[in-house]
């Protein structure tokens, strides 16, 4: 009996963090387009997020070109289809596992730091402070980093992207002879604006929500250091289940758009 | 002649859940005078301020600050009420990203429209006044507990507000650096002719500082008076405030 009331306990807080979400969201819409607009503290974000997180993602993005073409190598030239790495590789890197590993890697870097950041600034009354000193921090704090986390992921992914071909390419040029010029001219003739165009739509959504999460969990923190690790954490790991689904919904549609 | 109330708090309540934490709490602060809040931990010192400065709302009863019913304003209005109060948090709440120089500018760039050079000129005056000129590029983290402290008071200063409200000014501070702050309150107070609201529980800032003091016990003002008439008082809850 106990077990059951601790699993509806859990499944009702559930439902009413989803509630308070939504009231989030709603009010990060309107105070988006009302004056003043903290033009600075944005561009403060989009270097903090961007800039920061570029090496991180580059690394990440290398790697994932590197083992990807190592690990399908051996099967391609198996069927005699080793010609045919440049076109997939590119396909399923632009298309799904570069937007959604870099999300994955963002939500890690951006999402927890979010979260950490606007926890402890509750919990040392900074936030308290700023609403004080007759400034809006909701609007300075959370439509600015929800905002930059929307612009600086797309432009991270495709950063992310190219690199991961990079690295392809370079496997390809070691063990096949393939040269770079003919590895990216088979590239962008595989690559089509159908492949493009869903891949970075869906990284907005994906930068929104690390934003979202992040914020949401870290302005909402409970008092105390335990508090701040629990916003950081939750905020990754809802983040991180979040992009899964929303990853499944943009393939959904695009499904039902281009097939 | 009577004197003018900056602050009018007339029968307020507020409860958290089934805890009620202000019962039918009054106070007025007078201009110009120091007016201190005593109470144990746990009160509703805090609960109090945050409510005065519209930080939560009160069940019932109601708040006026320079004249104006602070339930009853707009958010644009209740912003603008709030430059002309000053607030020193208990923990100094420095934003720890941004540099001395930053947090004394966050309040000015967005309360008026100096420009560089008078921002400049009046960060400057701020941390002179609060004798730390040296660190106005230094990170909060960089500064000690004390220091903090001071230079919060500078940023609650910046905007030459008509009304202080210091929350445990000297809480977790060494007795040195205490009367310190409490030395610096007072030429404050001298220069600026403010209003002040100190909620303490520390007795040595108390004598030094006030010129009346309102008790607070199980959320309601118990008792009212100078330093001295309050000290000598027989009746054993009041007693226990100044042991």
């Amino acid at each position: 009996m106990k077990f059951f009331s601790s699993y509806q306990s859990n499944f009702n807080s559930f439902f009413v963090e989803i509630g308070e979400m939504g009231s989030f969201t709603g009010r990060y819409f309107r105070e988006l387009f009302s004056r003043p607009f903290e033009f600075r503290e944005f561009l403060k974000q989009c270097y903090q997020m961007g800039n920061k997180s570029l090496l991180l993602v580059s690394v990440t993005g290398f790697i994932l070109g590197l083992v990807f073409t190592l690990q399908s190598r051996p099967t391609l030239m198996e069927f005699g289809a080793v010609s045919w790495m440049p076109s997939m590789i590119s396909i399923s890197i632009v298309r799904e596992i570069g937007p959604v590993i870099i999300a994955l890697i963002c939500a890690g870097r951006i999402g927890s730091s979010i979260g950490a950041e606007l926890g402890s600034m509750k919990v040392t009354e900074q936030i308290d402070a700023m609403e004080v000193s007759g400034t809006n921090p909701f609007k300075f704090l959370v439509v600015t980093r929800i905002l930059a986390a929307t612009i600086m992921l797309p432009i991270l992914v495709i950063i992310g992207d190219f690199v991961a071909l990079l690295g392809s390419a370079i496997i390809e040029n070691t063990k096949g002879n393939v040269s770079f010029l003919l590895y990216f001219n088979q590239v962008f003739e595989a690559l089509k604006f159908t492949d493009l165009l869903p891949a970075t739509i869906k990284t907005f959504f994906f930068g929104f929500a690390i934003g979202l999460v992040g914020c949401f969990k870290g302005y909402n923190s409970e008092k105390g250091t335990a508090g701040v690790g629990k916003a950081s954490n939750s905020a990754v790991v809802f983040t991180s289940m979040l992009l899964f689904v929303l990853d499944f919904i943009a393939v959904f549609i695009t499904d039902i758009f281009y097939n | 002649m009577e004197k003018k109330s900056v602050i009018e708090i007339n029968h307020i309540y507020k409860s958290f859940g089934k805890t009620d934490v202000l019962k039918d709490f009054n106070l007025d602060l007078f201009d110009g005078e120091n007016l201190v809040l005593m109470g144990k931990s746990g009160s509703g010192k805090s609960v109090m301020i945050k409510c005065l400065v519209g930080l939560m709302d009160v069940d019932k009863g109601s708040i006026k600050v320079l004249g104006k019913d602070i339930s009853t304003l707009k958010q644009h209005e209740l912003d603008e009420l709030r430059t002309d109060i000053g607030f020193l948090f208990q923990g100094s709440a420095l934003y720890d990203s941004m540099t001395v120089r930053e947090n004394l500018e966050f309040p000015l760039r967005r309360h008026s429209d100096n420009s560089e050079k008078k921002t400049e000129k009046l960060v400057k005056e701020a941390l002179e006044n609060v004798g730390l000129p040296e660190t106005i590029d230094l990170m909060p983290a960089e500064l000690s507990g004390g220091m903090q402290r001071r230079i919060a008071l500078a940023r609650a200063l910046i905007l030459k507000p008509k009304i202080i409200i210091y929350d445990e000014p000297t809480t977790g501070l060494d007795p040195i650096t205490a009367k310190e702050i409490i030395l610096l309150m007072m030429n404050i107070q001298k220069k600026y002719a403010t209003s002040s609201l100190i909620i303490t529980h520390d007795v040595d800032c108390a004598r030094v500082i006030s010129n009346r003091m309102i008790l607070l016990l199980d959320g309601k003002d118990y008792a009212e008076g100078n330093f001295k008439d309050l000290a000598k008082s027989d009746d054993p809850k009041i007693k226990a405030f100044f042991k």
